[in-house]
């Protein structure tokens, strides 16, 4: 199947912001990282890209994960086990945080009163409580604070978002979106399952697994996505049913290896008439087919994004009825049929969906640019982020909500 | 004992990952985690490398160098600067820039960066990137406790870790044909072929020239990392056998096992 490039930027009558360019001459700025596991790692290996930003310190708790932040670091960063003897001796301008769920809450209390900018990994707190309390102080510290959720520097989906807002997929009807894969979704230990410290190290490295630090597969996947959809429609669900649970992966999780839910969101038409959009969220880890994907469906047609791809299939009927023959016939406003000819559509199962036309800007990288876009904020001291507190607490709350209604087995409310 | 295995895509081919667990380690949901470490690696270190992938850092770099010194990530730098040393140390031959003419690359280590000297280079890291990704599952495979694997990256290159894996080799030009068997003992092989059997020309640029290389030839190296077996095949092959033989003679103390098809 062929697939016709198009970029959109004209037709939606958008000019992105390239991610925006620093000027070296500009002092450098002083940022830590704070938790270098996995995506600590990520931001970590990111930030010393960045022509403005010296990297002052790293701190984690758990040795070898401090030892590999060290390596990417690079020499002139300092290391630190407990991250409040960092805030204290360093005094960094600006702190990135990668620290488990549990902790988020904590440590972006303790770097904001230690006077820092923060940037918070997703999802943004623990509790809704939590969530709250940090708003509360984020708003009352004016430091820059930004949450990752990089899909929002992401050069599809900002094109996506202005392209829905400007009415091309007509009125959004339904959203589905999904974080499907196959595998267990469980770091390796490095010592035996014999070992008396194994359980202890388990919990550390699979943290995600154990109720106690992590809300599961919403928090971890689905608050990227969730956050699309609040993105896209500007708004907060309304409520949420939701059922989820451990059906395959019986290896002593607490979170549940697959969940589907069913948000609500009350928007108003046109018109100014209310309606309802439903959005399904599913993720799965055992079945990987589709992968993470978001598909946005509107009157006119549905946007299917993924973090390097967006794909918009229009909706067939909905464009100029085309009769064959056209522009040749006698009369322009004749129909034009064939004699004794039926005209053959493709059998093919996929045919319904057209050819896709494909949002064509890809340079960049998401968690580069989002970097990028804080580094630049905090040089300017702006608070106006890409992925502010609000964002983050709507976004928290989103998906929390979802982890509730499969425990109480009901319908769950937005929460304010 | 358990063994598992597990394959994933990246690089434009597929990696294979076999383990076979030791040290009461030998359970399929340990050997799962790290089979699915290893590909979550090697599709991290595609996503890095890959000139295609308009979001990579090395298609920032190829393009932002000719205009700027490109601030890169000390990872990255420490594989360019060992492309560099293999440069100098195989006379030009392996050349990650030999699409564009060669060398053209200044890095600079204070400050981690990269700047085209010649405006026309692109640099293209095809030729180790496979190896480069096989040795940094390797390290997981280390880190976790893993005492017999096998990683397989698009069936060019190899590295084996504990008792002997057997390998066949297959002719390039004549799939059905088994031209050497051999054990794969902790060493890694790499084996470049001047062209497949859909190709008119080899796409094995000489960087001296810029042109495909002209022979038939296949090399296969065997070497400790798999990055050391990729330079040296991709060399070897360019140079050509005649002088790739006085070269390896220069090599005082070369642990390169060499052959030719
Ligand atoms: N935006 C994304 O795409 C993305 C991707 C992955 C993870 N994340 C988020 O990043 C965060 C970290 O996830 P991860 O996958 O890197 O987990 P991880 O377990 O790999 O890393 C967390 C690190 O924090 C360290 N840590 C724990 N307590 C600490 C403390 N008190 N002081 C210092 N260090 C401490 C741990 O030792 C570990 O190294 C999570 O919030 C997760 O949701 C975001």
């Amino acid at each position: 199947m062929s697939i016709t490039r198009r970029t959109f930027l004209e037709t939606a009558g958008v000019t992105l912001a390239a991610s925006t360019v620093l000027r070296a001459e500009d002092a450098t700025i002083r940022v830590a990282v704070i938790g270098t596991g996995g995506r600590g790692s990520d931001l970590l290996r990111a930030l010393t890209t960045i022509d403005e930003v010296t990297v002052v310190g790293v701190c984690d708790d758990y040795p070898p994960h401090l030892e590999q932040g060290a390596k990417y670091a690079g020499p002139q960063a300092k290391t630190f086990s407990d991250y409040r003897k960092l805030l204290d001796e360093l005094k960094p301008q600006a702190v990135v945080i990668a620290v488990p769920l549990y902790l988020h809450y904590k440590v972006a209390v303790d770097c904001l009163s230690a006077g820092c900018d923060v940037f918070l990994e997703k999802t943004m707190c623990y509790t809704v409580d939590e969530a709250r309390k940090l708003t509360a102080q984020v708003l009352a510290s004016k430091r820059v604070f930004q949450v990752g959720l990089q899909r929002r520097a992401n050069a599809i989906y900002k094109q996506a978002q202005a392209m829905v807002a400007a009415g091309m997929i007509g009125q959004v009807v339904s959203i589905k979106a999904q974080w499907h894969r196959n595998n267990s979704w469980r770091r390796p230990i490095p010592i035996p399952k014999s070992d008396a410290n194994w359980l202890k190290l388990e919990r550390k490295l699979n943290w995600r697994l154990y109720k106690a630090y992590s809300a599961g597969l919403m928090a971890e996947l689905g608050s990227h996505q969730m956050d699309v959809a609040n993105w896209f429609l500007g708004t907060h669900p309304k409520r949420v049913m939701a059922s989820g649970g451990i059906e395959y992966f019986r290896d002593g999780r607490e979170v549940y290896d697959n969940i589907s839910c069913l948000y609500e969101y009350e928007l108003k038409d046109a018109k100014g008439q209310p309606y309802t959009v439903r959005a399904n969220y599913t993720s799965l880890c055992n079945n990987a087919y589709e992968g993470a994907t978001e598909l946005i469906m509107g009157t006119k047609g549905s946007l299917y994004l993924t973090s390097e791809k967006g794909l918009l299939f229009q909706e067939k009927g909905t464009d100029v009825v085309s009769w064959e023959g056209g522009k040749n016939a006698a009369d322009a406003n004749a129909a034009v049929v064939t004699a004794g000819k039926t005209l053959k559509l493709s059998n093919d199962p996929w045919a319904h969906r057209g050819t896709p036309f494909e949002i064509d800007i890809a340079e960049g990288n998401d968690t580069r640019d989002e970097l990028v876009s804080f580094v630049d904020h905090v040089r300017r001291q702006d608070v106006k982020t890409i992925c502010d507190v609000n964002v983050g607490l709507t976004d928290c709350a989103t998906i929390l909500m979802a982890n509730q209604s499969v425990e109480r087995g009901s319908w769950i409310n937005f929460p304010f | 004992m358990y063994e598992y295995q597990r394959s994933c895509e990246a690089m434009g081919t597929r990696f294979d990952v076999i383990l076979r667990g030791s040290h009461g380690q030998d359970d399929e949901q340990h050997l799962e985690a790290v089979a699915v470490a290893i590909g979550e690696e090697v599709q991290r270190l595609d996503a890095l490398l890959s000139r295609f992938n308009p979001s990579s850092e090395m298609a920032r770099i190829n393009r932002e160098a000719k205009t700027k010194a490109v601030r890169v990530d000390r990872e990255l730098f420490a594989l360019l600067e060992r492309c560099e040393i293999a440069r100098q140390t195989t006379n030009g031959y392996f050349d990650i820039a030999a699409a564009t003419g060669g060398a053209g690359i200044a890095l600079d280590a204070a400050s981690c960066s990269v700047r085209f000297t010649n405006p026309a280079t692109q640099i293209d890291l095809g030729a180790i990137g496979k190896g480069y990704a096989l040795d940094c599952g390797f390290e997981i495979i280390a880190r976790f406790g893993i005492e017999h694997a096998l990683l397989n990256g698009g069936t060019s290159s190899v590295r084996g870790l504990g008792a002997a894996w057997p390998i066949d080799l297959r002719h390039p030009l004549q799939p059905e044909r088994i031209v050497h068997r051999l054990d794969l003992v902790n060493l890694a092989l790499s084996c470049s072929a001047a062209r497949h059997p859909a190709q008119t020309q080899s796409d094995v640029l000489n960087p001296l020239t810029s042109a495909p290389i002209l022979s038939n030839d296949a090399c296969l190296v065997l070497a400790e990392s798999a990055t050391e077996a990729e330079i040296y095949s991709t060399a070897l092959l360019t140079m050509g056998k005649v002088n790739a033989s006085q070269y390896l003679a220069t090599l005082c103390r070369s642990n390169l096992q060499v052959k030719w098809f």
